[in-house]
C-alpha cells in the first residue's frame, strides 16, 4: 500500500467516524448535541481529505466508479447538513443534520457493494469538463436531498410561528436544487457533446434525468404561479425525489448505460 | 374577446404550462423509461421517441406555450422589474415602535446591502438586484432556442458523424475511401476538413489508453494537437476529436520457401474498437486459411504498435468441419515473418493510424447559446433572486416593515435583521 493509500484510507475512516458521532450527538441529551456540529464539520473534512488522497492514488480527479461516488455524494451531503444548519431557528434545529448525517453515511456504505481500487479513465474521459458534471451533479443531489429533509420538517412541525420558515427554506432549497440540476444537465450534455458527438442521448441515465428535472420545474411551477407553499408543497416534494434518486444512482446498478463506471472503459 | 386572444390566452396560461410539464413528465416515464429495459438501443428509442405522435404533439405545445408566455411577459416587463415582488404568505408586515424616518432607514438598508434605494414621501423602498427577474425571461428563451436547435438537427443533409483512421503522414480519407465509416448522415453529405496527420502518440495501458493525442497539419501551415476528451473545432459547427488508435498491416501468405506469394491482404486494427480481435479470410492453394490479429496490450510501456500478436488457422475449401489452428497467436514485427508448415505469414507495411470523429452539428452554437442562458436564466431566478423591502410610516411612532424576496416567499431571515437594525428585538407580537 502507498503512502497515499494509506492516508487515504485514513481519511476516509476517520470522515465515516466523525460522521457517525456528530450523528448521534444529535441524538444525545441537550449538552452534548453541542458536540454534534464540531463532529460533523470534523468528519467533512476528512472525507474532503480522503477524496485528495484518493486522487492522488488514481492520478485524477476521484469520480470513476461506485466507491469514489459515493465518497463525492457523501461527502457534499454532509456539507449540505452543515451549511443549512447555519441559519434561522428552523435551520439551526437538528431536524436536517439527523436526517441528512445518515444518508451521507448511507451513502458511503453502498460504496462497499463497488469494487474500491481505482479505476482508469480511457483518454476520452479524461476531460474537465466530466469533473465539473460530476461535481455539480453531486452537489445538486444533496442539495435535492436537503429539500426532502425540508418537506419533512414541515409535516412534522406543530407551530404555525415556524411554518413559514419551514416554508421558505424549502423554497429556497428546491430553487437551488433545480437551478444545479440544470446546470448538470448542461454540463453533461456538454460532455457528451465532447466524447460522443450527440448532444443528448437517450440512454438511461439521461432520461431519468430528464423525469426528475421536469418534476422539479412542476414544483417550481406549482409554487410561484400556483401558490402552492406548506403543507401541500411539502408532500409533492417528496413525491418527486424518488425520481432524483433514480435519476443519480441508476447507474451504479444499470450497466447498459456509458454511466456504468464499475467496468472496463473504452473510448467509444 | 375575439377567438385568436382567447386561444392566445390559454397558451399563456399557467395551467397549461403545468399540463405540458406533467405530461411530458408522463409520457418519460410511462414510454421511455421502460423502452430502456427491454434491451431497445437508445438510437432507436430516439427514433421511437422523436417520431412518435405524442412526443410531436408536445413538442408544438410546448413550444406554442413558451412563446405564447413570453409574448405575454415581455409585455409587462418594465412594469415586472419595477414592481414589488408577489407573495404567497401575506401576513408578512411587522410594526415596528419607532418613528418614521427616511435618512434612518436609508442607513439601515444600504448596511443591509440594499443598493437601490427610493424616498417618497412617507415611504422608503430599496432593492437588491431587480433585474433579476430577467432570469425567467432567459430560461424560458433558451427553451425556445434549444428546440430551435433540435429542428435545425433534424433538417437533411445538414449533420453527420463518421469515424476515420488516418495514418501518419497521410491526409484525412475522403468519404469516398474504404478508411471512411458513417456513423451518422448521408455520405453524400459529408465535407470532411483538410489536414495531414503530422503526429500520433498513444499509451497503451492495462485497461484504457493512458495518453492518446494527435498533431495536425492544417493546410494553412498551423499545427492542432487535440484528444477525445479536448477536441478539435475547425468551426463552430464541426468538431474532431481523437477517438482510438491502432495499426494496418499488408499480411502475406507466401510458399515455404518464400520463392512465392500466395495471398496477400490488408488488415486494419483498432486497439480499443468494439472488435479487437479481427480476422481475415485467404484462400491459398485449395485451402482457406484464417488471419487473427490483435494489437498488442500485454506491456503497459508499450507504444504504438510495433508489431501485430497473429494467429492462423487453416481449413480445406468448402469444408464444414472447424478450422484447425496451425500457428499459435505470437507477436509478429514489421518485415518479420513466421513458418508453419504449409505457408510462411509475413508483415509488411505496419502503419499506426489514429482513429477520429468528425461530428458536423449545425446546431451547436443553438444550443450552446441555449444551455448558457438556461444556466443565468435559473442563477438570476432562483439563487440570485430579487429582494426588496419598504419602510412607510403608520402613526407618529410606529413603522411598518415589509420584506419581500422573490420566488413568492418571504425572507423573514433579513426581515429579522432589519427589525434588530432598528434596535427592536424580533418576537411574535411585532
Amino acid at each position: 500500500m502507498t503512502t497515499y493509500e494509506r492516508i487515504f484510507w485514513a481519511c476516509y475512516a476517520a470522515g465515516a467516524a466523525g460522521t457517525t458521532l456528530g450523528c448521534l450527538a444529535l441524538w444525545l441529551p441537550k449538552p452534548l448535541q453541542r458536540a454534534g456540529r464540531p463532529l460533523l464539520v470534523a468528519g467533512w473534512a476528512a472525507l474532503t481529505a480522503a477524496a485528495v488522497a484518493r486522487g492522488l492514488v488514481a492520478g485524477r480527479v476521484p469520480v470513476i466508479g461506485t466507491f469514489e461516488n459515493t465518497l463525492l455524494a457523501g461527502g457534499f451531503i454532509v456539507l449540505t447538513a452543515i451549511l443549512i444548519s447555519i441559519g434561522g431557528p428552523v435551520q439551526r434545529s437538528h431536524h436536517f443534520a439527523r436526517l441528512l448525517a445518515p444518508l451521507a453515511l448511507l451513502t458511503l456504505a453502498a460504496g462497499w457493494l463497488a469494487p474500491m481500487q481505482p479505476l482508469p479513465i480511457s483518454a476520452g474521459g479524461r476531460s474537465w469538463m466530466g469533473y465539473v458534471h460530476a461535481l455539480i451533479g453531486w452537489a445538486d443531489f444533496a442539495v435535492l436531498a436537503g429539500t426532502l429533509a425540508a418537506a419533512v420538517g414541515q409535516l412534522r412541525n406543530s407551530r404555525a410561528v415556524e411554518e413559514e420558515a419551514w416554508d421558505e427554506t424549502l423554497a429556497r432549497l428546491l430553487g437551488l436544487g433545480f437551478a444545479l440540476l440544470t446546470a448538470t444537465m448542461a454540463s453533461g450534455s456538454v460532455y457528451s457533446y465532447i466524447l460522443f458527438g450527440e448532444w443528448y442521448r437517450w440512454q438511461v441515465v439521461e432520461t431519468t434525468t430528464m423525469a426528475a428535472w421536469l418534476a422539479y420545474a412542476a414544483l417550481l411551477h406549482l409554487r410561484l404561479l400556483h401558490r402552492w407553499s406548506g403543507r401541500r408543497l411539502a408532500v409533492a416534494t417528496l413525491a418527486a425525489f424518488p425520481l432524483a434518486l433514480v435519476a443519480f444512482w441508476i447507474w451504479a446498478i444499470y450497466p447498459d448505460t456509458y454511466h456504468y463506471f464499475d467496468a472496463a472503459l473504452r473510448v467509444r | 374577446m375575439s377567438l385568436w386572444n382567447r386561444l392566445v390566452r390559454w397558451l399563456a396560461s399557467p395551467a397549461l404550462a403545468l399540463t405540458i410539464i406533467l405530461s411530458a413528465l408522463g409520457l418519460v416515464l410511462l414510454t421511455l423509461f421502460p423502452l430502456q429495459f427491454f434491451g431497445i438501443p437508445a438510437d432507436q428509442i430516439a427514433r421511437l421517441a422523436y417520431r412518435s405522435t405524442p412526443f410531436v404533439v408536445l413538442y408544438v405545445f410546448l413550444a406554442c406555450s413558451t412563446v405564447a408566455c413570453f409574448r405575454k411577459r415581455l409585455k409587462t416587463l418594465p412594469r415586472l422589474l419595477s414592481s414589488s415582488p408577489r407573495l404567497v404568505n401575506r401576513n408578512v408586515e411587522v410594526l415596528i415602535p419607532r418613528a418614521f424616518d427616511s435618512v434612518e432607514a436609508e442607513r439601515v438598508f444600504r448596511k443591509a446591502g440594499f443598493r437601490y434605494i427610493s424616498r417618497s414621501g412617507q415611504s422608503v423602498r430599496a432593492t437588491i438586484r431587480p433585474w433579476a427577474p430577467l432570469g425567467t425571461f432567459l430560461f424560458h428563451g433558451s427553451l425556445l432556442v434549444v428546440l430551435l436547435g433540435g429542428v435545425v438537427s433534424q433538417l437533411p443533409g445538414t449533420s453527420y458523424a463518421v469515424r476515420v483512421r488516418v495514418p501518419e503522414g497521410e491526409r484525412l480519407g475522403t468519404p469516398a475511401s474504404g478508411s471512411v465509416e458513417t456513423i451518422r448522415g448521408d455520405r453524400r453529405d459529408i465535407r470532411l476538413p483538410s489536414f495531414v496527420m503530422s503526429d500520433l502518440q498513444g499509451t497503451i495501458g492495462a485497461e484504457g489508453p493512458d495518453k492518446l493525442s494527435v498533431e495536425v497539419e492544417t493546410d494553412s501551415g498551423t499545427t492542432r494537437r487535440f484528444t477525445a476528451g479536448w477536441p478539435w473545432f475547425p468551426d463552430l459547427t464541426t468538431m474532431v476529436a481523437a477517438e482510438d488508435f491502432g495499426a494496418s498491416a499488408i499480411v502475406s501468405l507466401e510458399s515455404t520457401d518464400s520463392a512465392t506469394t500466395l495471398a496477400t491482404k490488408r488488415i486494419d486494427l483498432d486497439h480499443y474498437g468494439p472488435q479487437r480481435t479481427r480476422y481475415i479470410e485467404m484462400h491459398a492453394g485449395g485451402k482457406r486459411y484464417r488471419v487473427g490479429a490483435v494489437t498488442p496490450d500485454e506491456d503497459r510501456s508499450e507504444a504504438l504498435p510495433g508489431g501485430v500478436v497473429v494467429s492462423l488457422s487453416e481449413k480445406d475449401a468448402g469444408a464444414d468441419e472447424g478450422w484447425k489452428q496451425i500457428a499459435r497467436p505470437a507477436l509478429l514485427a514489421e518485415g518479420a515473418a513466421r513458418s508453419t508448415e504449409e505457408v510462411v505469414i509475413r508483415l509488411d507495411e505496419l502503419k499506426p493510424h489514429a482513429v477520429l470523429r468528425v461530428s458536423r452539428t449545425p446546431a451547436m452554437p443553438l444550443v450552446l447559446l441555449g444551455l448558457i442562458m438556461a444556466a443565468v436564466g435559473v442563477l438570476l431566478r432562483l439563487v440570485f433572486f430579487r429582494v426588496e423591502a419598504t419602510v412607510e410610516a403608520r402613526g407618529a411612532d410606529t413603522i411598518a416593515l415589509r420584506v419581500a424576496a422573490d420566488v413568492n416567499r418571504t425572507s423573514g431571515r433579513l426581515r429579522d435583521e432589519l427589525i434588530r437594525a432598528w434596535g427592536v428585538e424580533p418576537h411574535d407580537d411585532l
